[in-house]
């Protein structure tokens, strides 16, 4: 049906009333807080969230007829109130694009494994009998042969679900989520230095700063919102200065102050340099170090995670050791990073490094430091993150609005569920861990499971880069894979698709399911498909880089029998704990009975909001112990039996209407006087009302402290600085490999381009993956743009399009590409080496050649 | 015909010649200037992939700092809701 003239007139009036209160700021407040037709009763308006890219921006959709008719930015939403990047005009386009899976499918011919061919359709009784059957054969046989892949693009409730049913059900720590590529060292970071994940920061942090510093992050392309919030604050104060501190030149770089380019792992010795001059010229905040930081330094001599072997080696077990040191011998570890020592390993002049110290050292700028995968996928990327904080903590750039340290996030639900759920095979929920018996039993406490029961996962599962090692070595016999797109995304491409010259057998052996919306390179590995209900075809949360958990509200209906991987997970079981009892009670019962009727093959509510809100109930238990007697006594150490509090509250969320009606929230959320009440800077004493920890740091934490801070979630309530020496990149360019390679995101494609290379005019605006080079190697090379080349590593090989005008612009001896073209598929030379302590890829510098393909 | 609305973020001293600009883009309308540097446009083209193709293109204009997209309506998309059924875009 075509608009007609009244119609027409209505929605563009609408739509430039909305414009300009977003752009005068005036719109917050005005979205509806139920759902209201913008014009005419057939239409319906949900709540929602973007599924890209991390910023985590609400929503809002209209549909009618059962299709979404138009797409909004939530001004009510605080992450981005109202503003959407252009990829908003994508969120509807993607979930109806003509190759969408609508049947399951089993693999009937093994030999075209590798291919979209040899498939045919099924039900999905057949299809969940034979994963099911698989499964259940695998496990019975060796547990330690099955795997699960997620995804921080899986709802939080789909992710609390799937980890439920592999920790509790299967009793298997063998799941990960393709988060480990991506946030898995910054994870560590603050683990190790805080004791709790995630940033104690916010993005309205952005509006308070006079200095922001991108860290090896291309905001402009990755994080388009947040950056236009970034230049929004600059062109507000034309003394805020954005400093791009990164390996190549972007589309960031392209609107910064200045840019400073360093040599890969140059990050390590110029962030050592700063702190030693802090130190060195008494600039570092003295009252600041003395109420809340202690130093420690740790095991340095660990090489590179570059073979199977290595977590089980000698270095690789000691990698997390770390040792007290005081201040004093802080400062003398620091002592070589001088000016010139650090110029000469980062390529960074003199000049700029003690530009770059001198904010620091004045201690009245508020400076934010933003940082991605250039910090994070590196083969010390932990190290990294250690030492950002570390010169943060020691110039008190920490607490007050406008200074913090703040890792950003990369999909929309990587803090919401790869971290809080804890979908690793390291976690349990709300910063808990398996192989902790107080974490444990608090774990089995909210589940209701007998004490000790969990005792069986006491020790992590197969990370990321473990897992798909197993699967090519051929000891994975059943692997299952949602959201996400491994045999593109996925380091080592040659070997981990079977496609080198040794035997690597294992990926075409094992039995492989994957649930997805699209056909994709995974699907053609896969034994079985299951087609999945995407974005707001079901309801789902998603946690984003600011601890806002949102909420995004079912529109429509999936196509065809595509079905929600949640009812998906369900069946598959209750199929696998058949016959299976926890103190005699049936096993899926026990675990997800009260959620789901398995004769009716049906969940227990009517409406998927009901079932949310009752598994939410049981979830966020995890942060309110109070909820829980059993829970409470943990928490709280009643009996003395663990010597230590656990301080779950420090993570509270709230009931999950809360989240619909205050369009999302950022944790830790807290009660007051019936009222619901966001934390926007953790650790920072002020009124809750107006976002402030007040509340935390009254329960837990200590008064009067430097910068009105307190640590509380920190050992003595003390952050750790821990010394972290410069280390070369794991691969050095040499004669047979003299670039590096650096791999990355742009703004039209996200990720592996499942969705947006469905869609034609973001095809059309960036069709093919180039290679960008300096124009020096070009012309020394005897190149030219456009020239087809082979680009060689160690571990396979390329074609590709060489490009002198392309997004980036690297140095001399650097090399960009994107990864979001299957064609080109660049990992194919990506190397495995991973960061030690994360075990998060480094996705940044594999060396490799580059050679002329003629004819 | 799809109608969306954006609010494009420019240098303040340029702000004026963007918004100048920016009519000769195809189905581009300026509203509005508000705080000197954000200019309220709206887009009419026959698909989501044409607005996307005119707006994607307005960040090469100098002194252009940000596109935002504020709303987009596509009932008319005859590419996602095809004239004469619901469901005939869907697979």
């Amino acid at each position: 049906m075509t608009m007609d003239v009244s119609r027409r007139t209505f929605v563009k009036a609408a739509a430039i009333a909305m414009a300009t209160a977003a752009a005068t700021g005036s719109m917050a407040g005005c979205a509806p807080k139920v759902n209201e037709p913008l014009n005419g009763s057939a239409t319906t308006k949900t709540l929602s969230v973007c599924r890209f890219c991390g910023c985590g921006c609400g929503v809002i959709c209209e549909a009618r007829n059962g299709k979404l008719i138009s797409v909004y930015g939530d001004p009510d939403n605080d992450s981005n109130r109202g503003l959407n990047c252009v990829k908003g005009y994508y969120l509807s386009k993607i979930l109806y694009g003509e190759d969408r899976l609508t049947t399951p499918l089993i693999r009937e011919d093994n030999s075209l494994k590798g291919t979209d061919q040899g498939f045919r359709e099924a039900t999905w009784t057949e299809a969940l009998d034979l994963v099911a059957d698989k499964l259940r054969t695998a496990w019975k046989n060796d547990k330690s042969r099955i795997a699960y892949w997620g995804s921080g693009q899986q709802p939080i409730l789909e992710g609390y679900a799937t980890a439920k049913f592999w920790k509790a059900g299967l009793r298997s720590n063998n799941i990960d989520p393709n988060a480990r590529l991506c946030m898995a060292s910054a994870v560590v970071g603050f683990m190790n230095i805080f004791q709790t994940d995630e940033p104690a920061g916010c993005y309205a942090d952005i509006d308070d700063a006079d200095v922001i510093i991108t860290w090896g992050a291309n905001m402009a392309e990755a994080h388009p919102m947040l950056y236009s919030r970034v230049m929004s604050r600059k062109i507000s104060n034309e003394n805020v200065k954005h400093y791009d501190v990164t390996t190549l030149r972007t589309r960031t770089s392209a609107t910064a102050d200045k840019v400073m380019i360093f040599k890969p792992n140059g990050d390590l010795a110029i962030t050592n340099c700063i702190a030693r001059y802090l130190i060195e010229n008494e600039t570092y905040d003295k009252q600041f170090v003395a109420d809340h930081l202690q130093f420690k330094q740790g095991t340095e001599d660990i090489g590179n995670a570059t073979y199977d072997g290595y977590d089980k080696s000698d270095i690789g077990q000691t990698v997390d050791k770390v040792q007290s040191i005081t201040f004093e011998e802080y400062a003398a570890r620091l002592d070589p990073y001088t000016w010139e020592y650090t110029s000469e390993l980062s390529g960074v002049s003199v000049e700029d490094l003690q530009e770059l110290y001198s904010l620091f050292a004045n201690p009245d700028l508020r400076i934010l430091s933003f940082w991605t995968m250039g910090v994070n996928q590196h083969n010390r990327g932990t190290w990294v993150n250690h030492n950002l904080h570390n010169i943060h903590l020691l110039a008190a750039k920490y607490g007050r609005p406008g200074c913090t340290a703040f890792s950003l996030t990369g999909q929309p639900s990587a803090c919401g569920t790869a971290r809080e759920v804890g979908t690793f095979s390291h976690r349990l929920p709300a910063d808990l861990v398996v192989n902790n018996a107080q974490h444990r039993r608090y774990t089995e406490a909210v589940w209701n499971l007998p004490e000790n029961y969990l005792d069986d996962i006491a020790t992590p599962g197969f990370h990321t880069t473990k897992i798909f090692r197993e699967l090519s070595n051929g000891n994975i016999d059943f692997l299952w894979s949602a959201n996400n797109n491994w045999a593109q995304s996925m380091t080592n491409l040659t070997r981990f698709l079977g496609r080198g010259a040794e035997d690597k057998r294992g990926i075409f052996d094992a039995f492989i399911v994957v649930s997805e919306v699209y056909p994709t390179m995974s699907t053609k590995y896969a034994n079985v498909v299951l087609p999945s209900a995407m974005w707001v075809e079901r309801e789902g949360q998603f946690g984003n880089g600011e601890r806002r958990t949102a909420v995004f509200e079912k529109a429509v209906e999936p196509p065809g029998d595509a079905r929600w991987d949640q009812w998906q997970l369900m069946e598959i079981a209750k199929r696998v704990l058949v016959d299976e009892t926890i103190e005699g009670e049936d096993a899926f019962d026990r675990l997800f009975g009260q959620w789901y009727d398995k004769d009716r093959a049906d969940f227990r509510f009517d409406t998927e909001r009901e079932l949310c809100r009752s598994m939410w109930e049981e979830y966020r238990t995890f942060s309110n112990p109070s909820m829980n007697a059993r829970a409470a006594a943990i928490n709280s150490d009643a009996d003395g039996t663990f010597g230590a509090t656990l301080k779950m509250e420090a993570k509270q969320l709230a009931p999950y209407d809360e989240y619909i009606y205050n369009h999302g929230m950022t944790w830790p959320v807290r009660e007051v006087d019936g009222k619901w009440l966001p934390t926007k800077w953790r650790f920072t004493d002020g009124p809750q009302e107006e976002g402030y920890d007040e509340y935390g740091i009254a329960q837990y934490g200590d008064a009067g402290l430097a910068g009105g801070m307190s640590f509380y979630k920190s050992a003595n309530h003390k952050p750790s600085v821990v010394f972290r020496p410069y280390e070369p990149p794991a691969e050095i360019p040499d004669a047979d490999y003299p670039f590096y390679l650096c791999t990355g995101r742009l703004l039209e494609h996200w990720h592996t381009g499942t969705m947006t290379r469905r869609v034609e005019a973001l095809n059309n605006a960036l069709p093919e993956a180039l290679l960008d080079m300096n124009p020096a190697d070009v012309s020394r090379l005897g190149l030219k743009n456009g020239d087809r080349v082979k680009v060689t590593s160690r571990f396979g090989e390329v074609e590709i399009t060489v490009s002198t005008a392309g997004r980036t612009v690297p140095p001399e001896g650097y090399l960009f590409a994107p990864f979001f073209a299957e064609e080109t598929l660049i990992n194919l030379v990506q190397q495995e080496a991973y960061c030690p302590l994360s075990k998060e890829p480094d996705f940044k510098k594999t060396c490799v050649s580059v050679t002329k393909v003629e004819g | 015909m799809v109608i969306s609305s954006l609010v494009v973020e420019c240098v303040p001293e340029k702000t004026e010649a963007v918004a100048r600009e920016l009519p000769a883009f195809s189905g581009v309308e300026v509203h509005s200037i508000e705080q000197g540097y954000k200019i309220v446009i709206t887009v009419e083209s026959e698909t989501v992939d044409d607005s996307y193709a005119e707006t994607s293109k307005m960040i090469g204009i100098d002194g252009v700092t940000g596109v935002n997209l504020i709303y987009v309506n596509f009932e008319d998309d005859p590419t996602i809701n095809p004239v004469g059924g619901d469901d005939a875009g869907r697979a």
